[in-house]
């Protein structure tokens, strides 16, 4: 626990020193940036396979999805048997973010980046980078804003994987059913 | 809902719209499908490299991004309504723009009709 308030005041130190890192910090973490990029990500593999690639990426889209579905129902859970004051309640941060009312652990944030992430990982790895690389930043970034201790961000991150698996030995059980639904969907046009 | 939710909302919509179909016309290029605004791969492209710059650019200049604003569900929502309108506005254009909108109303039903029986196996008891 020490080592991550440490790890923390650390980051969060380098605060109002780089006006240029704390525009892009701002730009990052906010709720619009990053999870736009992440969603139009899966837009782009929805519609953007050829016909050769097409059934791969679209299992990509629903197993990352129904993912992030399932990590929001664990980060729910998690909040209602668990309550962790954010960062500023305890120390004196240098604020990038507004203060969110919500419990710091496990960071929605992480979960859900990385719960997309590894659903697309399980089905497409060259696309899984793409999604990492924002899905990871994300809430480092907000670990830097003061809105996070790191220890969240792990803890997010792993709910965020597990979620993912859990979701894929789900699908996998689950083929005939997911088949139909992709017929049917692209019956209609709309994949 | 206050002025400044009404405000962030509609920017947002737009936001999603811009990009949306942005992305959608790199798809299109990519694939050479249905979904071109405008005939040429490289113009597609071209526009949507447009569309998904313009789109940021308005957004992070104009909303105020760093205030509480919409909540993680609205986000949801709000995202859907912007990315359905401009796969509708994409798919409606292209369609009028390669002439195939006599009978789109009959094709439309036969679709649906066939996605229909897709689904049906899955509500059929196994007969013993």
């Amino acid at each position: 626990m020490e080592l991550d308030r440490e790890l923390f005041l650390w980051l969060n130190g380098h605060v109002g020193h780089y006006p240029l890192l704390d525009a892009a910090a701002r730009l990052l973490t906010n709720e619009y940036f990053v999870p736009v990029s992440l969603a139009l990500g899966l837009l782009f593999l929805w519609f953007g396979g050829r016909p050769h690639e097409r059934e791969r990426w679209q299992r990509a889209v629903i197993t990352a999805a129904l993912s992030v579905g399932t990590a929001n129902a664990m980060v729910a859970i998690t909040n209602f048997m668990y309550y962790r004051d954010r960062p500023f309640t305890d120390l004196t941060v240098s604020l990038l973010f507004y203060k969110p009312p919500d419990s710091s652990f496990p960071s929605n944030a992480a979960a859900l980046g990385f719960a997309m992430a590894t659903g697309v990982w399980l089905r497409h790895r060259r696309a899984a980078w793409y999604f990492f690389l924002l899905g990871g930043l994300f809430p480092v970034v907000r670990v830097f804003a003061g809105v996070h201790y790191p220890s969240d961000v792990l803890g997010g991150a792993l709910v965020g994987v597990a979620a993912a698996l859990l979701t894929n030995l789900v699908i996998v059980r689950l083929e005939p059913v997911v088949a139909r639904l992709l017929a049917a969907v692209r019956t209609l046009g709309m994949a | 809902m206050n002025d400044f939710l009404r405000l962030i909302t509609a920017q947002y919509v737009l936001f999603v719209f811009l990009v949306s179909a942005g992305v959608l016309q790199l798809a299109g290029a990519r694939t050479g499908g249905r979904l071109c605004l405008l005939s040429g791969r490289r113009s597609s492209a071209l526009l949507g490299g447009c569309l998904l710059a313009s789109g940021y650019a308005f957004f992070f200049t104009q909303a105020r991004y760093g205030a509480r604003g919409l909540e993680g569900a609205q986000l949801f929502a709000y995202f859907g309504v912007g990315a359905v309108a401009a796969l509708l506005v994409c798919s409606g254009i292209n369609l009028l723009r390669s002439g195939q909108v006599v009978g789109l109303g009959r094709r439309l039903a036969n679709n649906l009709r066939a996605s229909v029986a897709e689904l049906r196996p899955l509500f059929e008891r196994p007969r013993s």
